[in-house]
């Protein structure tokens, strides 16, 4: 009976060994497949499993706001679900609010808090080319987006929904 | 009687139905319609729906790439189909017919059919990097030029440009600075210039700028910036280009300019070996914001200070939200006219959060939470006030922007 009990115990510590070395290699996993601003490196990354889910949250010590990312894994394949980017230099945010602003449709709706993200290149090829872009939004009664590409500082897309 | 009445009134309704018939005139159909007239040309010309018009590769020296062009003819008449590369005068970098190749030569395509041509893409080990365009006209129908021309416009055309390119081995990060600064201050930026290849390249790093139409733009200039780096980056290794902006204590607006790093990289484009800097300049106050008033014979004073603004608040300049928005805070102090009164304000923090749903459709934020803005109010509540004068200092921090109310019952 004791042999039973310990060689229980020595299967389950095995099985808990194992589940700690998958999620550390999700862990490592998931941090190579993050996306931090123009060579900065982020300083804190918290990666929270939940089933199939992975919520990531990184900051980076130079930058003001934090990364959101959200992964889905499918046997093994990180898939890239959501993300909110907004980790940025508060200088350049401003510069890009300038950029939308100078847009006359912008200028006459932008109304109510702004947020400037960093959209990645698998979205932005959707809406004008595979590189990075940025969004510039202001959530008031109305959502008034400007797509910027910075590289040519203008507006290439314009959104306003409800 | 009656009869006589109606006799009447049927004789009345004749003369007027012929008056009228004779006075209206007739209304051209064209001219109710307000049908358009057209002008077409070109109207025999035969024409094709070629998908895509305009397609654009990137290829090493050597690397081949393919892709499908579909060809539909709308027309009621069948169409020879004859692919041939034209070659623009225009362009600097001539590729060579050799570069491209059909999968199918010359056949007929039948009306109100469609087909699909695969064109390959090889560019030889010995050209150049750069830009080489050409057309691709698949039939001979050109469009009629009424003087003599050398080079005909074809009509059923599609537009190829071919990117020769060399992949980088250099990276550089940070590429943008962005920065808050004050006038009179020293501020240091360390770049990191890493040489993933295999070869040793040289770095000459210079300060430039290019003009930036804007009407608080000022230059940075080589009296303000000193740069340390090392002349050359060995393989496979990282070097630190250090950056130190010594802002003049005159400095106003934004300082832009860029440091072209000089990396003899033959991979990095002319644009992609500059640090873009742009500082924006502002003055931070010394002295507290201060609001006098007077108090006669009140229950209640409340004087409440903070950083929130309305949401509807429109922003019509830009620095109105920043800098460090969600550190914004402001030290108080309630004077009376006897001394500072030592009151603990209530607090107020207020939060804003989105989730997607409403954002934009490039902004893929399902499922996250976000706060877009923090506020932070404090307000002071003092029951039976004395009289006289009092006075609420306020000082910033962190913030470009707070409100103040004083309330007297």
């Amino acid at each position: 009976m004791r042999w039973l009990i310990l060689l229980s115990l020595l299967f389950l510590g095995c099985l808990g060994h194992q589940a700690v070395e998958h999620r550390a290699n999700l862990t490592d996993l998931v941090k190579s497949n993050l996306y931090p601003f123009d060579g900065y490196r982020y300083d804190n990354v918290s990666v929270k499993v939940e089933d199939n889910k992975i919520f990531v949250k990184a900051k980076c010590s130079e930058l003001e706001g934090e990364d959101d990312y959200i992964f889905v894994n499918d046997n093994g394949t990180l898939i890239l679900k959501s993300y909110c980017l907004e980790a940025l230099p508060q200088a350049l945010k401003d510069e890009l609010i300038g950029i939308a602003l100078s847009n006359r449709t912008i200028a006459e709706n932008a109304n109510g808090i702004v947020t400037v993200r960093r959209i990645l290149p698998q979205t932005s090829a959707k809406f004008y080319a595979p590189k990075e872009l940025f969004s510039v939004t202001w959530h008031g009664e109305k959502t008034v987006s400007a797509l910027i590409d910075l590289d040519a500082k203008r507006v290439v897309r314009i959104y306003i929904g409800s | 009687m009656y009869l006589h009445r109606l006799f009447a009134a049927l004789i009345l309704i004749a003369v007027l139905a012929s008056a009228s018939a004779q006075f209206v005139k007739p209304i051209p159909v064209s001219e109710v319609s307000g049908a358009t007239k057209v002008i077409h040309p070109y109207k025999n010309l035969t024409r094709l729906i070629i998908e895509p018009k305009f397609k654009y590769v990137r290829l090493e020296a050597g690397e081949e790439t393919s892709f499908d062009v579909r060809i539909k003819n709308p027309t009621k008449k069948d169409v020879t189909i004859d692919p041939k590369i034209v070659i623009p005068p225009y362009t600097e970098r001539v590729m060579d017919e050799d570069w491209i190749k059909f999968s199918r030569g010359k056949f007929v395509l039948k009306a109100g059919e469609e087909a699909t041509i695969e064109v390959t893409v090889k560019v030889p080990k010995d050209a150049g990097k750069g830009s080489y365009s050409c057309m691709i006209a698949f039939t001979n129908d050109t469009f009629p030029s009424p003087y003599p021309t050398e080079t005909p416009r074809f009509v059923n055309v599609l537009h190829l440009s071919v990117y020769v390119w060399i992949p980088p081995s250099v990276k550089i990060y940070p590429k943008n600075i962005f920065k808050y600064v004050e006038a009179g201050e020293s501020y240091i930026f360390n770049i990191t210039v890493e040489n993933t290849g295999d070869k040793l390249f040289r770095l000459d790093p210079k300060l430039k700028h290019e003009e930036f139409y804007s009407p608080d733009t000022n230059y940075l200039t080589k009296d303000m910036v000193k740069i340390e780096a090392p002349s050359t980056i060995p393989p496979h290794s990282k070097v630190k280009v250090k950056i130190i902006v010594n802002v003049p204590s005159t400095a106003k607006g934004t300082l832009r300019g860029y440091i072209d790093l000089g990396i003899d990289d033959p991979g990095l484009e002319d644009w992609a070996r500059r640090v873009s800097i742009n500082l924006m300049v502002y003055e931070k106050p010394t002295e507290p914001f201060v609001k006098v008033f007077r108090v006669e014979n009140a229950s209640v004073l409340r004087v409440k200070v903070g950083t929130d603004l309305s949401p509807n608040f429109v922003l019509p300049f830009i620095a109105v939200k920043s800098p460090f928005e969600s550190k914004a805070d402001v030290n108080v102090r309630l004077i009376s006219p006897h001394g500072e009164v030592k009151v603990r304000p209530k607090i107020l923090e207020r939060m804003i959060v989105t989730l997607g749903g409403s954002n934009p459709p490039w902004e893929e934020v399902e499922g996250i939470y976000k706060v877009v803005s923090v506020s932070k109010s404090y307000t002071f509540e003092i029951e039976n006030p004395e009289n006289g004068v009092w006075m609420v200092e306020v000082m910033p921090k962190g913030c470009f922007m707070f409100n103040v109310e004083v309330e007297i019952e």
